[in-house]
């Protein structure tokens, strides 16, 4: 292995693939450190990607340049669209993936990579230089020279794994932990913390019995992640069925017989589990008037017969979990190829870092995935992109890639985790988004394609569908927005016919914008009086360009109202703080708001205002001190 | 924005400023606030005998000396050490004779001493920048030290002490209620069941009533605000003078045994039912030949017909005249108020029981004057309301534009096919406008607005 490098990756998962990806995009010598080759783009837990809010990440991710939306477009085994039925905006784009093909695919994107090595290692410590980072330690002691690093560790930080009273360390099922490396963190002056989480039993497919369940079939046209798919042959994967099945009060009674031998409740488990994941221990207790809850049987391949039962995390002992698992309709019979267990893991509490995801204890040194606290692959393969691009480019002197609450997911949660802090695994909702009604998978290139252009993550000829596609849309909502249609009465019977009243005059535009009107009930009015070029783009679009369409008129003026209250906060909580700027030294702020300013550096008044503990008052006088600071900087 | 940081890099200066009102009065209030210690030292410069650490709280008498070390006035001093005090910082108090000069003086003497002359609505913002107030609280000290009357004031202090953060506050929480519902059923769809829309949009117009409510007490609270007008008319020497200084509670008005004394209209103030009314003195009625009375006259009518209550005064010694019948003929009902005057001249069985009379007062030995009072405040309807908030403009409007988002979110979830994203993005619409008034969305226009309109030292 080579000594020197622009960037080194630590960690070769979802968060730290798509961190390679992006530095070796920008052009620098990039390392993928990983402790084995062989378990590159593994995906720990479920087989599958997307969802609500992760799945407008994908896309987010693919619109910069990423890897994670094409790869999962290949690898998948079942499309389907979460709230299909909703308005765009809350879609969630999903898939079930071939777990070894995703990882066999990821690889190959990885090697194939212009300036990005994959090389073997296992990071033990921190080289500083000038109060800057300037190389890794290694597990074998020989140190590897580089600008910047990017630490994705997931859950193998003083991992430590539980099935009932037995644990033992490890940061996947066979997998040993890093134990050097936390300490290093430490070393560093960072907060660490500790997380949990689990994962759920896994059968072998022969032996449950499909005709107890409910099929749960994927989209009949599936819909892909990636843009670069449009060019390929998609779906890629023979598409498969999920099944779906249930608990009973049966089995709840006997999960809550066993509570004592959990060590979830017995509190051997001390780091903080996911509310929004919770472990089927926690299901029966916390909701126990719920008769039933539901099980998605996921196949984890088309070539394994591991099945995934997808909403049976627990850590149990494997006897009580095979209990459980053979008293649910179609399990009667499952063989366990592998228990459910929960593993817990140390984080560095986010606060510690710029929206960047660079530390501010060690200036190019940059963290991505779980090790911020966070759970989901998409989560960190969007974190991994966003810092292996601010890695990149802090080697280079360049001011970082930061996206804001407004632009994307990714901003969203890059904000929510240094400003807000932690005490559960961090994942993305729909909800922790002010502006939803922007942040919709269909909006994603038309968000970002122009930052990726800018900071060179695309190139215009790889953009160019995506530019083209966008160009499309607008013309054809120009031309619907500009055609008259007169309430004469030959076009009154004629709309009336297809449902649609017209009382005065409109345009194409207009009658869409109305509930209930969609494209298919105008379709021919719209070839006849839409001017030729727009009514020509309008055949040409794509069935999810013409959703895209209608959401963007009927989303109008939500829209617009939505953009003007960007703009109108922007200009105030939008103000930067000065490098350095003294939290400690205004007089008039309470000691608590100090105190919480100082540990989480704000970079703006926004990230300041969301802090707990900063009141109004305290961000009325942090505003005044900025609004004092640029008109002195200005005079 | 130069108003809202009026230099905010000298945040660390010690301010002075009267606390109350310019002109003669028994006592004035000279403040002073800055940072610990460097206010005890301008506050020693002008009452050289206070101690260094002067107990918290607690008045003492101390000789004050102006800029050139003579004597000024002999006046208490009290003492609040941060963070307990208005502004949370260290506070000085004065409490001299209220004379122009020796404020004058003593602001001489604070800023030779060091202290800076506070600007508009600075006393304010320390408090607010030190979390004293938030900003529906800070906006109930302008409208405090605004409060011409007792029932401002109190509206103001339930401000102040954060009655309407509170309501608004637990309007928020239901409101969060439904968003939360909406939000589970977008974000959770394999778990959860998509939220129940035309319950959704039950409980938000439920809601939206609740925030209507708030806005309709804040109007309440508004129309309070103008002050009320209260005409005694009557014939020429029924006693009207004489009722209106009793009212008033000084001579104001010349009172003479001639008709026709007071040509044109006095007015001053009284105070009824806790609020401050303006109470009008006017020309008795009668047709007259003299230029001088016939403006009078034509006066007293016009006061009476702007007036909210008319008090009809009626020699309890002559009765009711033609001239009484026909003015309460054309009369005006609920608005007018019969009162028989001069009772102390007349046994009580010669009293005349006209039904329509209400009242009787000896405004000269004071009889009757409180029912008179009590009976005035239902008429102007200042009996105290319970729960009454006051509510400025900028809450009003935010009320308004909440409750009007509800209703709109409301509509929303009652359209098919719904539309739950849509709904919820204007349930966040009125959750801004709420948190507008306790200042969460806070934006620059806003503050500038905001302390436009605090007036110097509170």
């Amino acid at each position: 292995m080579q000594a020197r490098w622009d960037v080194v990756v630590v960690g070769g998962g979802h968060a730290g693939a798509e961190a390679a990806l992006a530095a070796a995009r920008l052009g620098k010598q990039t390392l993928l450190l990983t402790r084995e080759m062989a378990t590159v783009g593994r995906m720990s837990c479920n087989p599958a990607v997307g969802g609500l809010a992760k799945g407008q990440v994908v896309r987010e991710i693919d619109a910069l340049g990423g890897a994670m939306g094409l790869v999962a477009d290949r690898t998948a085994i079942q499309f389907k669209v979460l709230n299909g039925s909703r308005g765009t905006a809350v879609r969630g784009l999903r898939c079930q993936s071939d777990k070894a093909l995703y990882a066999q695919e990821l690889s190959r994107v990885l090697g194939a990579a212009k300036n990005l090595a994959l090389g073997e290692g296992t990071a033990a410590g921190f080289l500083v230089r000038g109060g800057r980072l300037a190389g890794l330690l290694l597990e074998d002691g020989s140190t590897l020279a580089c600008g910047a690093a990017v630490v994705t560790t997931g859950t193998f930080l003083r991992g430590l794994l539980h099935v009932g009273d037995k644990q033992r360390e490890a940061g996947r099922w066979n997998e040993p932990p890093a134990r050097a490396l936390s300490d290093a963190l430490s070393g560093l002056g960072l907060r660490l913390g500790r997380m949990k989480t689990g994962t759920p039993p896994r059968v072998r497919a022969g032996t449950v019995d499909l005709a107890k369940m409910t099929r749960a079939p994927g989209d009949e046209r599936p819909v892909a992640f990636s843009f670069r798919s449009r060019g390929e042959a998609f779906p890629r994967q023979r598409q498969v069925d999920c099944w779906l099945t249930h608990t009973d009060e049966a089995v709840h009674d006997l999960i809550r017989e066993s509570l004592p031998l959990s060590p979830l409740y017995s509190g051997r488990i001390t780091g903080r589990g996911p509310r929004y994941c919770p472990s089927i221990e926690d299901k029966v207790v916390r909701f126990s008037d719920k008769p039933r809850h539901q099980i998605f049987v996921e196949p984890e391949g088309l070539s394994t017969d591991w099945l995934y039962l997808n909403g049976l995390s627990m850590s149990l002992p494997e006897k009580t979990q095979e209990s459980i698992v053979r008293m649910i309709p179609g399990l009667e019979r499952a063989e366990i190829l592998r228990p459910a267990y929960a593993v817990e893991y140390d984080i560095v509490f986010p606060e510690q870092l710029d929206v960047s995801l660079e530390t501010r204890a060690l200036p190019g040194l940059f963290l991505a995935g779980q090790i911020n606290g966070t759970s989901g692959y998409e989560e960190a393969a969007g974190q991994g992109l966003v810092a292996g691009t601010n890695a990149a480019r802090s080697v280079a002197g360049e001011a970082p890639l930061r996206l804001g609450r407004h632009e994307a997911y990714i901003g969203v949660m890059l904000d929510d985790l240094v400003t807000l802090g932690l005490d559960e695994p961090y994942r993305l909702l729909t909800s922790r988004a002010e502006h939803r009604l922007l942040l919709g998978a269909d909006t994603a290139y038309a968000r970002l394609t122009g930052r990726a252009l800018a900071f060179g993550l695309l190139s215009e000829r790889e953009a160019a569908p995506v530019l083209d596609a966008e160009a499309r849309v607008a013309r054809v909502t120009e031309g619907l927005n500009a055609a008259r249609v007169r309430p004469d009465r030959a076009m009154k019977e004629r709309l009336s016919g297809r449902g649609v009243s017209l009382v005065e005059e409109t345009t194409l535009g207009g009658l869409l914008r109305r509930p209930g009107t969609d494209l298919e009930a105008i379709e021919e009015l719209c070839a006849e009086i839409l001017e030729a070029g727009a009514a020509r783009d309008l055949a040409a679009l794509r069935p999810e360009e013409r959703d895209r369409l209608v959401a963007d008129l009927r989303y109008e003026g939500f829209v617009t109202r939505e953009r003007d209250a960007v703009a109108r906060v922007a200009r105030s909580l939008e103000r930067v703080f000065p490098e350095g700027f003294a939290f400690a030294g205004l007089p008039g702020l309470s000691a608590e708001a100090v105190e919480k300013l100082e540990r989480h550096r704000p970079r703006t008044l926004g990230q300041a205002s969301r802090l707990p503990g900063v009141t109004p008052a305290a961000v009325t006088l942090l505003l005044a001190r900025l609004v004092a600071a640029g008109r002195e900087a200005a005079a | 924005m130069a108003r809202l940081v009026a230099d905010p890099d000298r945040e660390g200066d010690v301010l002075v400023a009267p606390a109350t009102p310019p002109g003669i009065s028994a006592l004035a209030v000279v403040r002073l606030t800055g940072p610990a210690g460097a206010t005890r030292r301008v506050a020693r410069q002008i009452a050289r005998r206070l101690p260094e650490e002067p107990r918290p709280r607690e008045a003492a008498l101390h000789l004050l000396v102006g800029e050139d070390g003579r004597p000024l006035d002999r006046a208490l001093v009290l003492f609040f050490p941060a963070p307990h005090s208005a502004t949370g910082e260290e506070v000085v108090e004065f409490l001299c004779h209220g004379s122009p000069a020796i404020v004058g003086g003593l602001l001489a003497a604070a800023r030779a001493a060091g202290a800076r002359p506070a600007k508009r609505g600075e006393f304010t913002r320390r408090a607010l920048a030190n979390g004293k107030l938030d900003l529906a609280e800070a906006e109930g000290v302008a409208a405090l030290a605004a409060a011409e009357n007792r029932g401002a004031a109190r509206r103001a202090l339930s401000l102040v002490e954060g009655d309407l953060s509170r309501r608004v506050l637990a309007a928020k929480e239901a409101i969060l209620d439904v968003l939360a519902g909406l939000e589970a059923g977008l974000d959770f769809a394999e778990d959860v069941e998509a939220a129940d829309l035309l319950a959704a949009g039950a409980a938000l117009d439920a809601a939206a009533g609740e925030v209507e409510a708030l806005a309709a007490t804040a109007a309440r609270g508004g129309a309070r605000d103008r002050r009320k007008v209260v005409a005694i008319l009557g014939r020429p020497n029924a006693g009207k003078s004489t009722l209106f200084n009793a009212l008033v509670g000084r001579d104001r008005a010349i009172v003479t045994a001639v008709p026709g004394t007071t040509r044109d209209a006095i007015a001053d103030t009284c105070e009824i039912g806790g609020e401050t009314v303006t109470l009008l003195d006017t020309a008795g009625l009668r047709a007259t030949e003299d230029e001088v009375e016939k403006i009078g006259v034509a006066v007293a009518e016009r006061a009476g017909e702007g007036a909210d209550l008319v008090l009809y005064a009626i020699d309890a010694t002559r009765g009711l005249s033609e001239e009484d019948e026909d003015f309460l003929r054309r009369g005006r009902g609920e608005g007018t108020l019969l009162v028989r005057t001069k009772t102390d001249l007349v046994g009580a069985s010669s009293l005349s029981s006209s039904p329509a009379i209400e009242l009787s007062v000896s405004a000269l030995i004071g009889a009757g004057l409180e029912a008179l009072r009590a009976q005035m405040a239902e008429r102007l309807s200042l009996v105290e309301a319970d729960g009454e908030l006051l509510v400025l403009e900028r809450h009003r409007e935010a009320l308004a534009s909440a409750a009007a988002f509800l209703r709109d979110a409301a509509d929303l979830a009652r359209r098919v096919p719904g539309e739950p994203e849509l709904v919820a993005a204007r349930v966040r619409e009125a959750l801004a406008a709420l948190g507008a008034i306790t200042g969460e969305t806070a934006t620059e226009e806003l503050l500038d607005r905001i302390f436009a309109a605090f007036c110097v030292g509170k």
